[in-house]
């Protein structure tokens, strides 16, 4: 996915990852750093490749957990708010499931 | 006696009541004593990674509440719970239960399944696959393997997994999951595939909008599943999505009113109408 984010063009790998231990430890992530955790999406094609024999897939995924605001710090990248997700699928259940198979497994 | 299991289906497949019906069914006939939950008070919270508070609460209120169903083992419908169970939910809280995924189940008890695949189903199909989730559970050997039980299916040979570890995932960078369905339909044209059939509700969400434009016909593997076995619950999202503007008029008056016509308008209308990127509009 690194091809699809403009601030990884040319990027340094080893720059790109110590920008995402910083992230980790909760310090403002340079724009490749944050570039990498905004459109990673778990191919996993990094874990086998990793000479370290850490999971950089599950480094970034809580990186961005962090630069999401998650854990309460600044929020450094995007996020997708979308207040309607759980009344959304409450009503695609009403529309589909009976009374009883609602009260009943949801 | 019969092995007590929860089928945790997950929040996103309720678009998707035949399928939930149907995975209901095919584990009552494998003689599964089955108690499904899911919906939003089963949520594993991986839908909010940008509130973490939040996100344990949910796991740990869902992992107390399989522990207090006590069952021995949750069967997994989605790979985004499996995922967060695995990596998340059992790491912080003790989980008195094995985790299975669905595909590895059906798998296991193939011989079982088998004879119940009666109604032959003649399609040539290419799946859909992806990276990621199948470093945990083998879905892109084990899904056609189970299509290929259904008399007249021919799963077609093919390397290609999209990049992700589902469609829903590569919708946030849509100039990828534009180049992931140019790609795919590439594929589907060079292998005179009938149709392009998905593991993931989560891509057949996405993808079953390539039907709706006339691109390729696109099924959910347990859909032929259930085809096969006789189970006839119809495919509502599909063809809601098929209506795109008009999907009011298909759902008819009497359910719209049980969610609401601004809801509806405001919250659900956008993704039946919307088309996956890089399609070209036909």
């Amino acid at each position: 996915m690194t091809r699809y984010s403009a601030p990884l063009a040319g990027a340094d790998p080893q720059a790109v990852a110590t920008g995402i231990l910083a992230v980790l430890r909760e310090e403002p992530g340079t724009p490749a750093a944050l570039g990498w955790a905004s459109v990673c999406i778990r191919s996993g094609r990094c874990v086998p490749a990793c000479p370290e024999d850490v999971n950089p897939m599950m480094m970034v995924r809580i990186a961005r957990m962090v630069a999401s605001g998650g854990l309460g710090g600044p929020q450094q990248i995007a996020v997708r708010a979308d207040r309607d997700f759980f009344d959304r699928v409450r009503a695609f259940a009403r529309l589909q499931l009976t009374e009883e198979e609602i009260r009943n497994w949801m | 006696m019969s092995e007590r299991i929860t089928f945790w289906y997950g929040c996103n497949v309720l678009r998707h009541g035949d399928i939930i019906h149907s995975c209901v069914d095919i584990l009552r006939l494998l003689g599964f004593d089955v108690q499904p939950a899911g919906g939003p008070d089963y949520c594993c919270g991986s839908a909010k990674d940008a509130n973490q508070t939040a996100a344990d609460g949910m796991a740990h209120r869902t992992v107390a509440r399989f522990n207090h169903l006590e069952r021995g083992r949750v069967v997994a419908w989605c790979p985004s719970c499996h995922t967060h169970m695995t990596d998340f939910m059992r790491q912080a809280y003790p989980a008195d239960f094995s985790l299975t995924y669905f595909v590895e189940l059906l798998y296991e008890h193939r011989e079982a399944l088998a004879p119940l695949l009666k109604h032959p189903v003649p399609l040539r199909v290419l799946l859909h696959k992806h990276m990621g989730f199948n470093d945990r559970v083998e879905v892109n050997a084990k899904a056609p393997a189970l299509l290929r039980l259904i008399p007249g299916v021919e799963v077609v040979a093919d390397d290609y997994a999209a990049p992700g570890y589902m469609c829903a995932q590569l919708a946030t960078v849509p100039a990828a999951m534009a180049d992931m369905v140019q790609h795919t339909l590439r594929r589907v044209d060079a292998h005179r595939a009938d149709a392009l059939v998905t593991v993931f509700h989560q891509c057949y969400r996405e993808l079953c909008g390539l039907e709706a434009s006339g691109a390729t016909q696109v099924f959910n593997y347990v859909q032929l599943l259930a085809r096969s076995m006789g189970l006839a619950y119809p495919d509502e999202y599909k063809e809601w999505k098929k209506s795109g503007p008009n999907a009011a008029a298909a759902i008819g008056d009497a359910r719209l009113a049980q969610v609401g016509v601004q809801f509806f308008e405001r919250a659900m209308l956008p993704e039946l109408i919307k088309r996956p990127a890089g399609l070209d509009p036909k």
